[in-house]
């Protein structure tokens, strides 16, 4: 029962790390149209750049922060090159690759090929029905929600939020309707950004992060976002949920190393139940 | 009074009826196009166009298929760039700017097919087309700053003004795609007006609608042009165009061939020869 407890819990924080991965997709994808395959390195950058801040003395959450701000930036920089021209959604989706892979070599070149971690805020670990969780996980969760309710809301109420819809919806009528859509596309990718930067940030304590770790967690962001037709926030957390948890028990009662084939195999389902589910032709 | 925007006022006449007038209060110059050229290809879809819209006009655009008449549209709404020739609308050289800066000096298009933004309701597709109204951004929204209930509250109130004029209101609640497409069409033209527009062009906005949608499509453009809105009206049905028109522009090849009052067009010979024919010109007298 204990490890059961445990199992779980840690995977509803892993999964919230996952769900904010993929509401980056979402959010990207609702906006621009553009699978961003470049969002695992939002995460990488936020883990990586809060621990040289770390290193260099500035306070957490400062650092913290610093990084989320500094993931926003590369998320901009990323948006520029990859939808800021008169691009084809295709070569978008491919240049983000491309992106993906650049920012691994910057990671290596600048951060190493060692496993980076660094401790969270302090705080004692807590015991829920005999298990003994870490603090970080209280804090994933905590952050997590606050900034899901923040993008659900944003998103799903505001007016701002149905006219960045209405970019991926029409992005004809929407440009001819007075909406600058390159430039809600920018910001779609700035708050990817600054997501992906939040995800590295909380989950690079609980799983050091190798440069390269952007690919992981970029597939589990992906299946994710899948889950909600790439379209629905509220679904890609839930889809989070499920990975986080699901990987979990499969690195508890069965081994670690089967954790990514394990994701691998749901999201293939998933991408079978997706093609059945949306007609051929687009997913609105 | 209840003021809406920096371009236009709007007062309800009638609260019982939902009627709201707004009006622009001097006449003149104020669409002009120079030796405007735009090709595709090998194709001149428009080949050095010259015209001018005075100020709450409503001028009919007719020509035969492949005219270039949409392509004029969106040489005006920033879809296209001009390859040659310019745009000054009110006071301001448009030919190079983006459509957004364009919906913000005022020109707003209703489009020849239906585009609706999939998964809203009526009201909230209304509302995107006061988009050039705002200026609050993501953060705002989100945080639900006092700029952006300010300005949200704003566009509500257009576009429930927009949807009145055109009598849909009471559907303001249902998905935009589960209306038929007459009403679908009246959206757009309700999302049109949301943003208050100084120029509205309307593609033939009268394409596949019933006989009393026809008449209530003519009333609602009757209605805007008595209120002095400028408007471009591009349509098939000439008919349509002369009940309303007050001046015609003939486009034939990417060209004007003709302008003048619907009685000048009616008669003029080049006018007869390229498009009318025999049995349209009969229909029209």
């Amino acid at each position: 029962m204990t490890a059961f407890v445990e199992y779980l819990l840690t995977g509803v924080s892993r999964g919230l790390v996952f769900s904010l991965l993929a509401m980056g997709f979402v959010l990207i994808y609702r906006v621009t149209r553009v699978v961003n395959f470049a969002q695992g390195a939002f995460a990488i950058f936020g883990g990586f750049i809060t621990y040289s801040l770390l290193k260099a003395g500035i306070p957490h959450g400062v650092s913290e922060l610093l990084a989320i701000l500094a993931a926003g930036l590369i998320g901009l920089i990323f948006g520029i090159i990859a939808i800021g021209g008169d691009i084809p959604l295709l070569a978008s989706l491919v240049i983000t690759i491309g992106l993906s892979i650049f920012s691994e070599a910057i990671g290596m070149l600048i951060w190493g090929t060692t496993p980076i971690t660094y401790s969270g805020l302090a705080g004692h670990d807590f015991v829920i029905f005999g298990a003994f969780i870490q603090r970080q996980y209280l804090i994933v969760v905590i952050a997590s929600l606050v900034v899901f309710v923040a993008v659900l809301y944003g998103f799903g109420r505001t007016y701002f939020g149905k006219a960045m819809s209405a970019c991926a919806s029409n992005p004809y009528a929407a440009r001819l309707s007075g909406i600058n859509v390159k430039r809600m596309g920018l910001i779609a990718f700035t708050l990817g950004g600054a997501l992906g930067g939040l995800a590295g940030v909380l989950i690079t304590p609980l799983s050091p992060l190798t440069y390269n770790a952007d690919i992981s967690l970029g597939i589990t962001g992906f299946a994710a976002a899948i889950v909600g037709g790439l379209t629905s926030p509220g679904l890609a957390v839930l889809g989070g949920l499920v990975f986080g948890i699901a990987e979990q028990f499969v690195a508890g009662y069965w081994s670690p190393s089967n954790e990514t084939a394990v994701a691998l195999a749901l999201l293939i389902v998933l991408l079978l139940w997706q093609a059945k589910r949306v007609p051929a032709g687009g997913l609105e | 009074m209840n003021r809406v925007g920096e371009f236009y006022e709007f007062q309800r006449v009638d609260a019982s009826q939902n009627e709201v007038v707004y009006g622009v209060a001097n006449v003149g110059e104020f669409l002009e196009a120079r030796d405007l050229t735009r090709s595709f290809g090998g194709v001149q879809a428009v080949n050095s166009v010259s015209f001018s819209v005075a100020k709450g006009e409503l001028r009919g655009l007719i020509g035969p298929n492949g005219a270039g008449k949409s392509t004029l549209f969106h040489l005006i709404s920033g879809h296209y760039y001009p390859d040659r020739g310019s745009l000054v609308f009110d006071g301001h050289r448009i030919e190079n700017m983006s459509p957004a800066a364009r919906a913000k000096l005022g020109i707003s298009i209703t489009f020849q097919a239906v585009h609706l933004f999939d998964g809203m309701t009526v009201l909230e597709n209304v509302m995107v087309g006061g988009h050039s109204w705002t200026k609050h951004e993501w953060l705002e929204a989100s945080f639900r700053l006092p700029r952006c209930r300010r300005e949200e509250q704003g566009i509500r109130e257009k576009a429930m003004w927009a949807l009145a004029m055109v009598g849909i209101e009471r559907y303001k609640y249902h998905l935009a795609k589960s209306l038929p497409l007459g009403m679908q069409r009246a959206l757009q033209i309700a999302r049109a007006l949301c943003s208050m527009p100084k120029l509205l062009l309307l593609d033939e906005p009268a394409s596949g609608l019933r006989g009393d949608e026809r008449r209530e499509l003519l009333s609602l453009m009757e209605k805007l042009h008595e209120n002095a809105l400028t408007m471009i009206l591009i349509e098939h049905d000439v008919d349509f165009v002369t009940k309303i028109a007050s001046r015609i522009s003939v486009l034939d090849q990417g060209q004007v061939i003709a302008e003048g009052t619907p009685d000048e067009i009616r008669e003029d010979p080049m006018v007869i020869s390229a498009y009318l024919g025999t049995a349209i010109s009969h229909e029209v007298n």
